[in-house]
């Protein structure tokens, strides 16, 4: 078997470990004899229909963010084509953002999105920085973020689940990220895969199921990255705690 | 002091009057506070202090910043003024914030606010640089370098840079700017400098590079000047190199100090122009040998002598944490302090090179306290691959030993080679049982500080 994961601005969008995500997806892969070949796409490169299996986008910084900006409605049609075919995205921090209705920085225009999450963000005078927990259909997501854009989910656009220690999309109304078909978005940098495997997991069957149709996923030896995301969760209450955090 | 108005004054000699009380009571009672306490309650009594203390004595400063390598280029700075018979104040113990600044003023002043000297050494925290410029006028700023570093604190690579641009711009036309040219974002920061004449910047010779290729998470991948791809024609380590816009006509320019090495291990030619001399220098990895050229850099623009400069540079023994050496169990140790992808890299690149990081016993502690980053995540763009071959085990302990750990398995590495203690107490005791040496300890800082107190009270007992 073999999938195709697109990796949209790899050079430009890399900030917070986010390559750990590539790093994850390539391991788990390779251990079950899945070939994942990488389709790196960089400003100007072109994104052809259907050329992919799924997809990544990590954060950056906001000067790297207005660069990719513009290239990324290029691929609009495409992202939005293969969002409709249920391709698993997954999408963080300054990417989440642009794959929502738009982004308005501090200073400048806004820089329009290309609209696969019906939601919006504006930048915030308060940087939202730290450990975070996040409740994702029974399980538990961790991670850390660290953004000063608020992110608000309009209609019934659906968030990735619900913060349980940290700000998640805006700091006010316990969301964090936002799901449309099979496509994340959401604040989580740590990086996120390699301590979630389940997660990891369930993009990588998504993919194989649009493919090859239901297939069951061998189980891997996981025990160091549950332990890890047992360890990050400790660490995250500990450091949230009134007293103990002084410790 | 005529320009001070009299409530200045009298709020100035109070704050350094109950600076040197706190300072005399934390003396006699060690638990009170830190280094940086008589500082901090200072500038809250006096926000000018630091200003005030630099008008009355005519301060002349010497600032070094920069993300990577302040702490031993300016010991090395420090080495040679001290060679030089130069009396001066220095932040030696690393308290780089405007509080420890404020606290070795405090300290060294007389009760009238004289110093016993007018010259200044300043390691800086590159978050405060700004403020530090505006309060100290400085004659010389010194950049070392820009990187990804502990980004819950200081925030984007960006934003620190149009900060450095902002207050380089304020900087007196009288001061001395100098920059590490082989960092691109650093010589677009040159360019916010006005006056011309004082800037220098110094490089490595291309026979110095190892690569052509950035890795991967290197910073200044882009032109600073019109967001353009740079092309790279010699790489030394992260985005330090010799670099051209494919674009643009921002370039690697001519540098004043020129670092090529010769035959022989340790021995270098330092190029000024037409004038060149030989150094020798025994402080390991490419990192250093920009420290090196910054501290004379330094030197040559306050007039120090060549054979002065020598001298001082070929005995120079590396600060508390950098390459520091000691020994447990009668084994050559070697701490090396990491703190962000870059350094890391460099570390990892060194011992590479030295063929020890295969082979010799190696212990990697990670913490996530404020002054260690917060955030994890910088372990991912360390390029780890370098390890993957090991067949001896790698050590892992600290508050984040676990993400390490993973961090390590997702290179490649084979899990019977990850011994995970995160307990620093039996993690040090299973470093101790290793038969070869040199052994190696990399850490972070708080981590550092944790490994030197246990190794001290085992020493003790």
């Amino acid at each position: 078997m073999n999938l195709t994961l697109a990796h949209l601005y790899p050079r430009l969008m890399n900030i917070y470990g986010d390559y750990g995500n590539i790093q994850a997806l390539k391991y788990r892969c390779k251990k079950r004899n899945i070939k994942l070949n990488i389709l790196n796409i960089h400003p100007n490169t072109p994104l052809a229909q259907n050329s992919f299996d799924l997809l990544f986008a990590g954060g950056g910084q906001d000067q790297q963010q207005l660069i990719i900006a513009k290239d990324l409605l290029k691929h609009k049609q495409v992202i939005h084509q293969a969002a409709n075919q249920g391709i698993p995205m997954l999408t963080i921090c300054g990417s989440y953002q642009l794959f929502g209705k738009y982004f308005q920085p501090f200073t400048g225009p806004k820089l329009p999105g290309i609209n696969i999450f019906n939601a919006y963000t504006i930048a915030s005078k308060q940087r939202k920085i730290g450990n975070i927990i996040v409740k994702w259909n029974s399980k538990l997501l961790v991670g850390f973020e660290n953004h000063s854009g608020n992110t608000f989910l309009q209609g019934n656009t659906q968030p990735l689940g619900k913060v349980q220690i940290g700000f998640g999309n805006n700091g006010q109304d316990k969301t964090e990220g936002a799901v449309f078909n099979n496509v994340f978005g959401c604040y989580l940098h740590g990086s996120l895969l390699p301590k979630n495997p389940h997660f990891a997991d369930h993009l990588i069957q998504l993919a194989l199921k649009n493919k090859y149709g239901n297939i069951k996923l061998t189980p891997l030896n996981d025990s160091l990255e549950l332990i890890t995301h047992r360890q990050v969760i400790n660490r995250t209450k500990k450091l949230r705690h009134p007293l103990l955090k002084y410790i | 002091m005529s320009s001070m108005h009299i409530t200045g004054l009298i709020s100035f000699y109070l704050a350094l009057l109950i600076g040197k009380i706190i300072a005399c009571l934390s003396k006699l009672f060690p638990f009170i506070g830190g280094t940086a306490l008589p500082g901090l309650i200072a500038l809250k009594i006096d926000p000018q202090l630091i200003k005030k203390f630099q008008q009355t004595n005519k301060l002349q400063s010497i600032i070094i910043t920069g993300t990577n390598g302040k702490t031993t280029t300016s010991h090395l700075t420090s080495h040679i003024l001290t060679t030089a018979g130069k009396k001066f104040i220095h932040n030696k113990t690393g308290s780089n914030l405007l509080r420890g600044i404020a606290s070795v003023l405090i300290n060294q002043s007389s009760i009238f606010a004289k110093l016993p000297a007018n010259l200044a050494l300043w390691e800086i925290d590159e978050a405060i640089l700004p403020s530090a410029i505006n309060q100290l006028k400085p004659k010389i700023v010194l950049f070392t370098n820009l990187f990804r570093d502990q980004l819950d604190r200081y925030g984007e690579i960006n934003t620190v840079l149009t900060n450095w641009q902002q207050a380089v711009a304020k900087l007196p036309q009288s001061s001395h700017l100098i920059i590490n040219l082989d960092d691109p974002s650093l010589n677009y920061l040159s360019h916010s400098f006005k006056h011309k004449p004082n800037i220098s910047s110094f490089s490595l010779s291309q026979q110095l590079s190892t690569r052509q290729t950035p890795l991967h998470g290197s910073d200044a991948l882009f032109c600073p000047k019109c967001l353009a791809p740079l092309n790279f024609t010699h790489i030394f380590t992260s985005h330090l190199s010799h670099y051209h816009c494919s674009k643009c006509s921002f370039k690697h320019n001519k540098p004043q100090l020129i670092l090529k090495p010769t035959s022989k291990k340790s021995q270098y030619t330092i190029y000024n122009n037409q004038a060149s001399f030989p150094v020798k220098f025994h402080l390991p990895g490419i990192y250093n040998l920009y420290n090196l050229l910054a501290s004379i850099n330094i030197a040559q623009t306050l007039n120090i002598p060549q054979d002065i400069i020598q001298t001082a540079v070929k005995d120079f023994q590396p600060a508390f944490g950098r390459a520091e050496e000691f020994k447990i169990n009668n084994k050559q140790t070697k701490m090396l302090l990491i703190k962000n992808p870059a350094g890391f890299n460099a570390v990892l690149e060194m011992l590479a090179k030295k063929k020890h990081l295969l082979t010799q016993p190696l212990l990697i502690a990670i913490n996530d306290l404020t002054a260690d980053g917060k955030d994890v995540s910088w372990l991912w763009d360390v390029n780890f691959k370098l390890l993957k071959s090991r067949k001896s085990p790698v050590i892992i302990t600290g508050l984040r030993s676990y993400d390490m750990a993973l961090r390590l398995k997702y290179a490649g590495l084979n899990e019977k080679y990850i011994t995970l203690l995160p307990s620093f107490k039996k993690a040090l005791n299973q470093l101790k049982k290793s038969s070869s040496q040199p052994v190696y300890i990399l850490p972070t800082y708080t981590a550092m500080l944790n490994i030197r107190k246990i190794l001290k009270q085992q020493h003790l007992n």
